[in-house]
């Protein structure tokens, strides 16, 4: 609960609760839990794969320290961010690129 | 309170815009001169936007891209207000666009755009390989 409330205030949803958690409270109906089952996917790794699976590519997450750790960018266009974060790695089979990157600004 | 909130929230940066870059391993910078290179159209309407024309500025690597017929079919579609960039870097070549909002992010993924980017890396995998 405690989690969920500190979730509330930074304005992030935590999925990672998602699922019979045990965090319901005694004191909610039927009603309450079936709405606390129907959320709004939040991490954008999953989402990124579910869509690229949708596609019908062989996407999955691996983790890969060499692309992760940058550098992202070589700054000679312009309108590029100096702090980025990267998010994940994900690895497409049969595509001629290695992998797609995520990041995140700021 | 704080202590629990640090080991639980997903907070990747501090702004909810994203940028997916494909990744040709390899290293990049010496093959600046050949890879770097961009996309320019022209735009035509200010409310209703219609691509009418895309071509590539910047190293060798254009004179490939901009004989790609098919690569040239799909970027028409999938650039409204958006560029490609072929950026290399110390241990790879970075394909990106520019950031989207959270929201929006995987609407401008759609298949076309995949294999135009599976083009464009074939194409840097190809110059990677002909100059090493």
């Amino acid at each position: 609960m405690k989690d969920k409330e500190a979730a509330g205030h930074h304005g992030v949803i935590d999925t990672s609760h998602k699922h019979g958690d045990g965090s319901g409270g005694e004191g909610k109906n039927e009603n309450e839990k079936e709405e606390e089952e129907e959320y709004l996917e939040s991490d954008m790794r999953m989402i990124l794969l579910t869509h690229l699976r949708r596609l019908g590519l062989d996407a999955y997450i691996a983790s890969d320290r060499e692309v992760e750790e940058g550098p992202y960018y070589s700054y000679y266009f312009t309108s590029i961010p100096r702090i980025v974060t990267s998010v994940c790695c994900i690895k497409v089979n049969g595509m001629n690129f290695d992998c797609i990157n995520l990041l995140a600004r700021g | 309170m704080e202590d629990n909130a640090t080991t639980t929230l997903h907070t990747y940066g501090a702004l909810p815009f994203y940028q997916i870059h494909f990744i040709v391993k390899g290293d990049g910078k010496m093959f600046e001169e050949l890879l770097l290179a961009r996309t320019r159209k022209k735009v035509r309407g200010l409310i209703n936007k219609s691509v009418e024309d895309v071509w590539w500025e910047g190293g060798k690597i254009t004179e490939r891209l901009n004989n790609d017929a098919r690569l040239k079919q799909l970027l028409l579609t999938i650039l409204k207000d958006d560029d490609i960039f072929i950026d290399p870097v110390e241990n790879a070549v970075r394909i990106y666009t520019r950031f989207k909002i959270e929201g929006e992010v995987i609407r401008y993924l759609s298949k076309e755009a995949i294999e135009a980017y599976n083009i464009i890396a074939g194409h840097v995998r190809s110059i990677m390989k002909e100059f090493e």
